[in-house]
């Protein structure tokens, strides 16, 4: 019931969109098309950010590197039933919004968006933001480097995150 | 992020040398290429189309008419004696957009944000109570409708892409009340 009434919400908002636009007099279709480019010119700003971090993804994972540094980790990772594929995208979230785009789009390719490592990269990376980026935009454009307790208080907040994130989907909620 | 990135391809490539399989090296550089130009074609489209819906949002008056409704939350967040109506304008604005996802508008009324409460910040050097809350409910996620990952989901051939929006909804507000109480006492704590 609940579902069927989300899969009716980006309809909806687009609808809702095109409406607003219309209503106002815009030029819904130049303001899109516009946006549109806008878009394009994004995508190819962070390719070469999503480019660098899927090689060094595949070249940690390939050649083995990625089970070693994570060998430490097992008997925890496993106990919380936590799969290893998310583990990196847990540590790059907060720092780069492209590179975690590229470790969520590689777990998709490879375990499927229904996987157990789907859902959970889903749910981290939708509720999350790049959290070091934000402060640095922000504190940076008034010349601020003192951050006081911000950016404990934004990992604290990712990490809340995951973890609620992780157990929403082994206890079968999602 | 330099020394993240040069880490894990150093890491990588001792551990094959070790490990015996140095031929790894140069396959996993030419896949991870290869599937990060895949992976950015079957975004394209869809980041393309969204920004292009948001692009028409941004135009119209209903963020205004949003962010005027949500002003009267912020004073319940925020110390009304550090604050200035332009302040709460851009802050509102910038949660609203935040919320819809409307990525542009929220950076762009967030820095007005942090601009105006820095006018009224006493020691310029140093973030306020205000403006570190502020800073804090950018960092953690606000968006209700996650549009790019159910667009990636779909992409991908999920049975139900939009099944994550209320695991989504659960998550987001327990992290940003935790980031919130977090700040609030680091605040304190942290001059």
């Amino acid at each position: 019931m609940l579902n069927k009434f989300v899969s009716y919400i980006v309809p909806l908002l687009i609808i809702f969109i095109i409406i607003c636009g219309i209503k106002e007099k815009k030029d819904v279709f130049k303001l899109f098309v516009d946006g549109v480019l806008e878009g394009l010119k994004i995508v190819y700003s962070i390719f070469p950010y999503i480019l660098a971090i899927t090689i060094a993804m595949y070249v940690l994972r390939d050649t083995g590197a990625l089970n070693v540094l994570l060998t430490p980790l097992k008997p925890v990772l496993s106990f919380f039933n936590i799969p290893d594929d998310i583990i990196p995208l847990c540590i790059m979230r907060p720092l780069s919004g492209g590179a975690s785009t590229s470790i969520v789009m590689d777990i998709f390719k490879n375990n499927g968006p229904d996987s157990i490592s789907g859902k959970m990269a889903s749910v981290i990376m939708g509720a999350t933001e790049t959290t070091l980026y934000t402060v640095t935009i922000l504190l940076g454009a008034v010349g601020i480097k003192k951050a006081r307790g911000i950016i404990i208080a934004g990992i604290i907040a990712d990490v809340c995150a995951m973890i609620v994130g992780v157990t929403l989907v082994n206890v079968g909620i999602l | 992020m330099s020394k993240i990135w040069s880490f894990i391809i150093i890491v990588g490539i001792i551990v094959a040398c070790f490990m015996g399989n140095v031929e790894t090296v140069i396959d996993s550089v030419m896949n991870g290429s290869k599937s990060s130009i895949e992976n950015v074609i079957n975004l394209t489209g869809m980041m393309c189309f969204w920004s292009g819906m948001f692009k028409i949002l941004s135009e119209t008056k209903i963020l205004k008419i949003f962010a005027k409704k949500f002003s009267k939350i912020l004073y319940l967040l925020f110390d009304r004696k550090k604050l200035s109506e332009e302040a709460v304008e851009y802050m509102s604005l910038n949660i609203t957009s935040n919320m819809i996802g409307v990525g542009n508008a929220a950076t762009i009324n967030g820095i007005k944000s942090i601009k105006e409460l820095q006018k009224i910040n006493d020691k310029k050097d140093t973030p306020n109570n205000n403006m570190t809350t502020f800073i804090v409910l950018n960092a953690a996620s606000l968006q209700i409708i996650p549009t790019n990952m159910i667009a990636m989901r779909a992409l991908y051939n999920s049975v139900n892409p939009t099944a994550i929006v209320i695991p989504i909804w659960i998550v987001t507000i327990t992290s940003l009340i935790v980031g919130l109480i977090a700040i609030k006492i680091l605040n304190k704590k942290v001059m």
